[in-house]
């Protein structure tokens, strides 16, 4: 990932990521920061901690590690900031940096695990996630629970870019062109991964929901 | 349900369709099929229903959690503290101080080092008496010059 790049062509954001502050004011808040205000640069984080948590939780389905991503996005951003330019939001700024670290991190894993198990192909099911405790859960959890657990099992079994691309896509409504400048990736690519990943998701949700009584 | 036979739609297709991510002349032409082929609205409507069947993960994240990650994330921009070399420096000094005083040759009959190794020197020579002679001749020596300048 590029530190020192802190802008990009996109804001096409979903509206509910909009943050309640105008472009002007969000320089205003910036330019506070970078004078050294440190009680603007807390102001800043607490408007968006909230979205980058969840965003970072989607597509990693572990609220840990989510909390980590995001730790670390704002701290790319204060580095970032004497670099600023202002010309696209801080949250799309955000996203992007919350986007590719996760990648990062989902491939590290995928890595990690495949030097484990010696896997031949990215595309194969992961063992860890394969046989991963997937136990039904107490009688009294509710089924959105436990049919969100299972989405993140299934999310799992895609690759980092599949399950990038459509966690963006589907869950976050970003654009499929949106997607491509957030990743590095081509439209082509960008849409051959939805397809794949919509392809297992459905199966594996499916096969699930029959198996459920 | 059975499809047209020249149905070619493949579910890429029909997913990108939902998306409303298909360029508009393929849009427009996909919407014409579907209002002929009746297989191609139930793939279409099945997708659509598995899509919508799929949870949107949310954590609410409490003031207090929103506050505490917050001032971690401030405490990690806050500079590393630079070392304090005032403190060392007075560090070293005084250590110095200290070993020059424990090495400082004792003076005064109090201090319990310059006795003890006056003794174990004392001890020493007691051992040695051929040295002892020749401080015995050595103060004779003394001794007879000392008369010879009274004399």
């Amino acid at each position: 990932m590029s530190n020192g790049v802190a802008v990009i062509e996109t804001n096409g954001l979903p509206e509910e990521w909009e943050v309640n502050t105008s472009a002007a004011e969000e320089a205003a808040l910036l330019e506070r920061i970078r004078q050294g205000n440190t009680a603007a640069f807390d102001k800043l984080v607490r408007d968006h901690l909230p979205r980058v948590v969840n965003l970072a939780y989607r597509l990693l389905g572990d609220r840990n590690e989510a909390e980590d991503i995001a730790q670390e996005a704002f701290l790319r951003l204060h580095r970032s900031l004497p670099n600023f330019r202002g010309e696209c939001l801080v949250m799309t700024w955000l996203y992007r940096v919350v986007s590719r670290l996760v990648v990062d991190h989902l491939r590290r894993e995928r890595l990690r695990r495949r030097l484990f198990f010696f896997r031949r192909d990215e595309e194969d099911p992961d063992p860890v996630d394969t046989f991963a405790d997937t136990a039904p859960s107490p009688r009294d959890q509710l089924l959105a629970r436990e049919t969100e657990k299972r989405l993140f099992v299934a999310l799992g079994k895609l690759s980092a870019r599949q399950r990038a691309v459509f966690v963006l896509r589907h869950q976050e409504g970003l654009p499929l062109r949106e997607i491509g400048d957030l990743l590095g990736l081509r439209e082509g690519t960008i849409k051959a991964h939805l397809h794949r990943a919509v392809q297992v998701l459905r199966k594996d949700l499916n096969d699930w929901q029959e198996d459920t009584p | 349900m059975k499809r047209q036979p020249d149905c070619t739609i493949k579910e890429e297709s029909l997913l990108l369709f939902h998306y409303r991510e298909l360029a508009p002349k393929e849009r427009l032409a996909l919407t014409e099929h579907l209002r002929q082929c009746p297989a191609c609205r139930q793939r279409l409507a099945e997708l659509k229903n598995s899509l919508a069947s799929l949870p949107r993960p949310t954590l609410e994240l409490s003031a207090a959690e929103v506050g505490w990650l917050s001032a971690r994330i401030a405490a990690r921009t806050r500079p590393a503290p630079r070392p304090r070399f005032w403190l060392w420096s007075g560090a070293v000094a005084t250590a110095a101080l200290v070993v020059s005083l424990a090495a400082w040759p004792p003076t005064g009959p109090d201090s319990r080092l310059g006795v003890m190794g006056r003794t174990s020197g004392e001890i020493g020579m007691v051992e040695d008496p051929e040295l002892l002679q020749n401080m015995d001749l050595l103060q004779n020596l003394d001794l007879l010059q000392e008369l010879k300048q009274v004399g």
